[in-house]
């Protein structure tokens, strides 16, 4: 009986350190990706770390058509999240295309999913039109940046200091 | 006769208990026998994998059974079960290749959560029973992509965006007139009404107009209208309460109204389980005025037999999902 009373105590007490432990990561890693951006996942992660986007979905090569008319040929690496609810508009899209030209194709396709945006929640749901309404787009060589949240001015930051 | 005369052998004393064992067995193994025989009434049916339907679906002979009885005994609709159960969530993706969704800001969460593709789904924020027969999504409208994909089953789940100012009647009128207009651009299209889902009690103080009572009332309008049109009709309202009538925690949105992403798998289930049974009991409905016809003595065994088991009953009753 005493045996197992001592199993669960360290059991319990092995849990609850690895969940401290966990927690710690995530902050750790948030600021390593701030400091030294790499890959458009490390800026969605380092804006997602301060700024929530509601029920997020990732999107990937295949289902991003639904959103964007991008080429995907012409993207080298990309990290979109969307509000999978479908409640919000909150959005985040950061892609590194192949070429300035490609990327300046892909700030159309992305101004374009803006619009459309703000055409459909503007009566949909106008409390949350703020988020579009000061949506950012960043252009930069071949980055293309757009985030569509709660703190439009915090995603900027942490976009310009990463590209 | 002497004594000693009278005094068995001992080979006769052995005799004797080997016939008495002998006996003794063959009685327990008849009595084993009479059991087994007895057990086989009492056996439940083992699931039958149902061939041409996808294999995580089972169907029980009982309930295939208990089709029998209801069409050919004419007992009453309300008597009728249902023949499959999908538990809640365990939906099939092969049975949605054929499917069309239609909706509002509620089914964009299909695509979104990647439970259904984007092709597979017209749908669209601020969207009404109304307004979507005019709107174009992606440059397209609804008929267009009705047309194009011909699906074999269009689901349509649309009233939650007019809950708070239109009402149910109006709606219910819209969706009769969108049914019409579906059927003439798709007349292959089984059309499938699907029940919109309550609200949080909270969003229900934050916005008083959209209310469990006005979705009750919106949701049995359009069931009786799916009657009326011969349309199949899938309840989803239940499935997605707490137990008090409002959205359960799990399955809602921080706004209340939308859904998280394990509501999905569990309205798809429900889609997919009560299209099956439909189809179930269409196929029961036409077998059995085909027998009316042409009456065959095996058809009716079968009918006796089925209906003088009190077990057959009981089980179907346990297959039955609690609406």
């Amino acid at each position: 009986m005493k045996k197992s009373i001592i199993a669960i105590a360290l059991f319990a007490a092995l849990m609850l350190t690895g969940c401290g432990g966990n927690e710690e990561a995530v902050e750790a890693n948030a600021t390593v990706s701030v400091a030294a951006a790499s890959a458009p996942a490390d800026i969605t992660a380092a804006i997602m770390a301060e700024i929530e986007i509601p029920s997020a979905m990732e999107k990937n090569a295949e289902s991003i058509g639904a959103y964007y008319d991008v080429d995907t040929s012409t993207v080298a690496e990309m990290s979109v999240f969307i509000c999978g609810s479908g409640a919000y508009p909150d959005e985040l899209a950061v892609f590194r295309f192949n070429d300035a030209e490609s990327a300046k194709a892909g700030a159309e396709a992305v101004q374009s999913r803006l619009d459309s945006q703000i055409a459909i929640y503007k009566d949909y749901t106008p409390a949350e039109m703020y988020k579009l309404d000061e949506a950012v787009i960043i252009t930069q060589n071949e980055w293309v940046a757009f985030a569509a949240c709660a703190d439009n001015a915090r995603a900027k930051e942490i976009i310009e200091s990463m590209l | 006769m002497s004594y000693n005369d009278n005094k068995s052998s001992p080979a006769d004393v052995a005799a004797t208990i080997a016939i008495l064992l002998l006996a003794a067995a063959i009685t327990v193994l008849l009595c084993i026998y009479i059991l087994k025989l007895g057990g086989a009434f009492d056996k439940k049916p083992e699931p039958v994998e149902i061939p041409h339907v996808i294999s995580e679906i089972t169907i029980t002979e009982t309930t295939t059974e208990e089709i029998i009885i209801t069409t050919t005994s004419a007992v009453s609709e309300e008597e009728t079960t249902p023949a499959v159960t999908i538990p809640l969530g365990e939906y099939d993706e092969a049975f949605f290749e054929s499917t069309l969704i239609i909706g509002d800001s509620l089914s964009t969460g299909f695509v979104n959560y990647e439970f259904l593709p984007a092709e597979k789904v017209f749908a669209q924020a601020g969207l009404t029973p109304s307004s979507i027969m005019f709107t174009e999504v992606g440059g397209t409208l609804v008929y267009d992509k009705a047309s194009a994909l011909n699906p074999e089953y269009i689901c349509i789940m649309l009233g939650t965006n007019g809950i708070a100012y239109l009402e149910a009647d109006f709606m219910s009128e819209k969706m009769s007139l969108f049914i019409d207009e579906l059927r003439t651009n798709c007349p292959e299209s089984e059309i499938v009404l699907v029940s919109i889902p309550p609200v949080t009690a909270e969003h229900e103080i934050d916005v008083p107009e959209t209310n469990i009572e006005r979705i009750e009332l919106y949701n049995s309008c359009i069931e009786k209208l799916a009657e009326e049109k011969d349309v199949i009709w899938v309840e989803t309202y239940s499935i997605l309460c707490d137990g008090t009538g409002y959205l359960a925690d799990e399955y809602a949105e921080t706004d209340g109204l939308h859904l998280k992403i394990h509501a999905y798998p569990v309205i798809l289930s429900r889609i997919q389980e009560t299209i099956m049974n439909a189809e179930l009991a269409e196929e029961a409905e036409t077998e059995s005025s085909a027998e009316t016809e042409v009456p065959s003595e095996t058809t009716a065994g079968e009918t006796t037999e089925t209906t003088t088991t009190p077990e057959t009953a009981e089980s179907t009753e346990e297959t039955t999902p609690n609406y």
